[in-house]
């Protein structure tokens, strides 16, 4: 499981960490029944506080994406469709906030938008089905 | 190439010019003993033997003196001297011996001078600058070839080797002293040949081609150190850092001191000698090289790796987790293994010179009565020996560790060397002097120590606390000295008793007051 | 009380009122209030000379007090050194480990210290760290230094690892090695780490709690929470360009020209809001400094503030 953190963002590391996971679980890297490394191991492996792991891991269980089977680790739990569902569609329209933004930027109409949009995805359709 | 050259003797002068200073101060301190011994000696039998060994005694400490009693200063190790680089070896090599060696033949000619002048030897007076040059060439090329480590081993090797052997022809009948360009000829060639070997060492050594015979050695010990076992207790492994740190420094100098310094004098002169002479020198010089090494020994125990800048107590030291009282003790046992070492080494040289001269093993295997040297008093004087070389290591080591500076140490030396002296002299005789005449000498052993407390002061080393110590330990110390050194003919002329007996060998006792106080001391330092 | 209870049942560090003055006018330590508490990591940061290794050198009974009171583990380290030291880990600024030593020597040298060693956790290190047994500490690279003296620190387990800058010019694997040293610590329980470092972007990934020491005065103290929490980046747009950094409430430094400042502050946000509206700028921009542009922030400020007296 790959995430990057970076302390200087302004986001809190924790919150970087939760957004990230999320990240993962919806765009499917991570599946249901799957096991987040233990606190310990991920705090060294990011070099950050144990403490602030166990956060994020804390505020995702809350959520219901994280369950904490007893001895055996930290799983990513079984159910959750609509909340999932909503978290990526939130995670997408910051994207997109993003894109439209940039497109303003370059001085690029709506209308070009959505045709680019339509276009990379019809080049992208054929590797998608073997995901 | 000029302003190079004169750059890098400049950096010697700024290095060593404390030290300079000091070899000063006890040229002055030698110019007021002779004002004293004046009226005092008549001059004693004109025997060789004794006025070399002393002479050789200040060259050595001359030596030590000069280049601050650290190998390092000697062997200028050349990576560090990074702005040394663009200068070609030659110079860099060439400054190193004109200042040390020129510094330390120019400094010794005055105490040639009054020497010559107080007893009448002009050979005196390039012997005794001659002799010292030639052993501070020797230094220098051993360190630059050696390195550190191995440059202590050969000279133990050569001295331990070379000079016993070179004893056993006795009657050599050229003798350097007879032939005085001969001798000085003899001199320059083996500092020319010393220069040389520096050069080649130093050049090798600059291009990383010469790790220095001593790292061959001391592969060989790599396969030891996997076999180490642990430690019983914290104690052990606290007396194992004492010993493997400092310990065994006061045994080698012993050696080193007793070698040297006893035997150069049968290569250079003729015999027969004085009949009695050996005998003599023998036991005073057992028992001051016992007590001289624990000054050294101490110097060097108080050296830089225990303290901080700040003169404190470096920190993995003190956060051992162990009291104040038991380090303290650790350090005592080694300083007190150390003395018994050393006075073990100096008993069996002792009877390895004597093995090499006949008469000398013939009185002692016969017990004439009218040999000084009886097993009793052989005893009585090795007994003795240690309890003053332990209190005395003891007294000198809380003192430096007050920060009182290398030059009251240094003065210490010399005052402790110019008694032995007086006391070798006195051997033959000569009673002791009343008091009035004794306050030059009082002054100018003790000048050297105010001067040294003056200019720490200065500097910002010596707290109060220290200063206490040292002002109230410096005359203790001196007085013990004094009294020492003047009752030792008693101990060994004919008349000797059991009341001097018993009297001084309470003032050797009187430093060892010093360690029963160390954990009180030790405890000052560790929290300020 | 035992030495086992005692570190159970009593904070790692708490120093009241903890003067210090070297001579008549140096004052290293003014009237320091820490308490540290158990099985977190406490970040000590501020400029050289601030006293942060004094303040170390207290906690280990090398310096005492010229008033106020130290206490680790509840015991006062001057009193009973031992004691205190034997739950200690400690790796000095300057690494002072004697270089003539070799790092087998040195490890069975400081086992015979610490009955608490572990000798299998302390061959394992020494793997890692990649040092040969047989080596001598003299030729060995500083970062390699660096180890020796953290497996010599960490292998008997301490209740509490003092660290003396410990990053200080090492290269970033070492460094690495470090970090994941203290976090490893801190993994087990109820071990303490108190670290002191000026590589800010560390201590903020690592620390919980951080005190920030500036001329021996804590001028901040608190989790990494609150301390993130209360300052903020402002970037303020006035109508007028001014000459001079503008004088909002609660600022603590300024960075800009004309029309445009940025400003770290600290205090409540709406106050700040407030405050810069009422100067007659517009907030650009606001986001949370990291810990680095604080301290500098708070240096700066204190430098300018003592320039105007």
């Amino acid at each position: 499981m790959r995430i990057h953190i970076s302390p200087n963002d302004g986001v809190p590391i924790y919150r970087q960490i939760v957004n990230q996971i999320k990240y993962l679980l919806a765009s499917r890297r991570l599946g249901p029944g799957d096991e987040v490394p233990p606190i310990r191991v991920l705090a060294e492996q990011l070099l950050i506080n144990p403490n602030t792991v166990a956060r994020a891991y804390r505020e995702l269980e809350t959520a219901g994406l994280l369950t904490k089977r007893q001895g055996a680790g930290t799983y990513v739990s079984d159910r959750g469709s609509p909340l999932a569902h909503a978290e990526r569609v939130r995670i997408l329209g910051e994207r997109v906030d993003a894109l439209l933004a940039e497109a303003q930027q370059l001085d690029i109409s709506l209308e070009d938008v959505a045709r680019l949009i339509t276009e990379r995805n019809d080049a992208m359709k054929p590797d998608e089905n073997g995901r | 190439m000029h302003s190079t050259f004169l750059a890098l003797l400049w950096q010697q002068w700024r290095q060593t010019r404390l030290y300079l200073f000091v070899v000063l101060v006890l040229v002055l301190n030698f110019l007021a003993l002779e004002m004293s011994w004046g009226g005092l000696v008549e001059p004693p039998p004109p025997d060789w033997p004794i006025y070399l060994q002393s002479f050789l005694l200040f060259a050595f400490f001359l030596i030590l003196l000069v280049s601050h009693c650290d190998p390092e200063n000697i062997h200028p190790s050349i990576p560090s001297r990074v702005f040394v680089l663009p200068v070609p070896t030659y110079l860099l090599v060439t400054s190193y011996f004109i200042f040390r060696v020129a510094a330390v033949g120019i400094v010794s000619v005055p105490i040639a001078y009054n020497y010559c002048l107080l007893f009448d030897r002009p050979s005196v007076m390039y012997l005794l600058p001659l002799g010292a040059m030639a052993l501070m060439a020797y230094f220098q090329s051993t360190f630059w070839l050696f390195a550190r480590a191995g440059a202590i081993a050969s000279l133990i090797a050569g001295c331990v080797l070379l000079c016993p052997i070179a004893a056993l022809p006795l009657s050599i009948s050229f003798t350097l002293a007879q032939h005085p360009a001969w001798t000085a000829a003899g001199a320059v060639v083996f500092i020319l040949a010393a220069f040389v070997v520096s050069l080649v060492a130093a050049r090798l050594e600059r291009r990383s081609a010469w790790t220095g015979a001593w790292a061959v050695i001391s592969a060989l010990w790599d396969w030891r150190v996997g076999r180490q076992k642990p430690f019983a207790s914290a104690a052990h492994a606290q007396r194992w850092f004492e010993w493997k740190r400092r310990g065994k420094l006061l045994p080698v100098l012993a050696a080193i001191a007793f070698v040297l310094l006893r035997n150069l004098p049968r290569i250079l002169l003729p015999s027969p000698m004085h009949p009695r002479i050996p005998v003599y020198q023998d036991a005073t010089f057992a028992a001051s090289c016992t007590v001289l090494a624990a000054f050294v020994a101490a110097l060097w125990f108080a050296a830089q790796d225990y303290r901080e800048r700040t003169n404190g107590l470096s920190s993995f030291m003190m956060s051992r987790p162990m009291s104040t009282k038991n380090l303290g003790v650790a350090r005592l046992r080694v300083g007190a293994r150390s003395i018994l070492v050393a006075t073990a080494v100096m008993a069996v040289l002792l009877i390895l010179r004597a093995a090499t001269s006949g008469a000398f093993m013939s009185k002692i295997l016969l017990f004439d009565a009218e040999a000084w040297f009886s097993v009793k008093r052989l005893a009585v004087v090795a007994g003795i020996t240690l309890t003053a070389g332990l209190g005395w290591l003891a007294l000198c080591w809380s003192l430096f560790w007050f920060s009182v500076p290398l030059l009251s140490g240094y003065g210490l030396i010399f005052a402790f060397v110019a008694l032995v002296e007086i006391a070798i002299t006195r051997g033959f005789g000569a009673p002791p002097a009343s008091s009035p005449e004794t306050w030059p000498l009082i002054f100018a052993v003790l000048l050297p120590g105010l001067i040294g407390l003056y200019t720490s002061y200065q500097r910002g080393l010596v707290s109060i606390r220290g200063l206490v110590c040292a002002v109230v330990l410096w005359p203790i110390a001196f007085l013990d000295l004094a009294a020492l050194v003047f009752l030792a003919p008693g101990l060994f002329g004919p008349g000797w008793s059991t009341g001097d007996l018993a009297l001084w060998g309470a003032l050797c006792m009187l430093p060892g007051l010093a360690i029963a106080t160390v954990p009180l001391k030790m405890q000052w330092l560790r929290v300020r | 009380m035992s030495e086992d209870s005692a570190a159970d049942s009593e904070r790692p560090v708490v120093a009241t009122a903890l003067t210090r003055r070297f001579g008549r006018k140096t004052v290293a330590l003014d009237n320091v209030d820490l308490e540290v508490p158990r099985g977190g990591v406490f970040g000590l940061v501020g400029e050289n000379g601030a006293g942060k290794t004094t303040f170390i050198k207290h906690l280990l009974g090398l310096l005492k007090p010229t008033a106020g009171t130290v206490r680790v583990f509840g015991i006062d380290p001057i009193k009973e050194p031992e004691n205190v030291l034997a739950h200690i880990g400690y790796l000095s600024e300057d690494r002072d480990l004697p270089r003539w030593m070799r790092v087998r020597e040195l490890m069975l040298y400081t086992q015979a210290f610490y009955p608490k060693w572990d000798h299998a956790y302390a061959e394992q290190l020494r793997e890692t760290f990649d040092l040969d047994p047989r080596a001598k500490l003299k030729t060995l690279s500083r970062g390699q230094l660096a180890q020796a003296g953290l497996l010599a620190a960490l292998a008997h387990r301490p209740d509490l690892l003092l660290l003396d800058e410990p990053s200080s010019g090492l290269d970033p694997v070492v460094r690495r090695d470090i970090l994941g040293a203290i976090i490893r610590t801190v993994a087990d329980e109820g071990r303490t780490v108190l670290f002191s470092s000026h590589l800010l972007d560390e201590v903020e990934r690592v620390a919980d709690t951080v005190a920030m020491i500036h001329q021996g005065r804590v001028v901040l103290c608190g989790t990494m929470d609150n301390i993130k929490g209360s300052h903020y980046r402002l970037t303020l747009r006035f109508q007028e360009a001014l000459r001079s950094a503008p004088a909002l409430l609660g600022a603590l430094s300024y960075e800009g020209s004309d029309r445009e400042w940025t400003a770290i502050c600290d205090g409540r946000l709406d106050q700040l809001k407030q405050a810069a509206v009422a100067l007659g700028a517009d907030i650009l921009e606001e986001s949370v400094p990291s810990l680095e542009e604080i301290f500098v922030a708070r240096v700066r400020g204190a430098r300018h503030t003592k320039a105007e007296d």
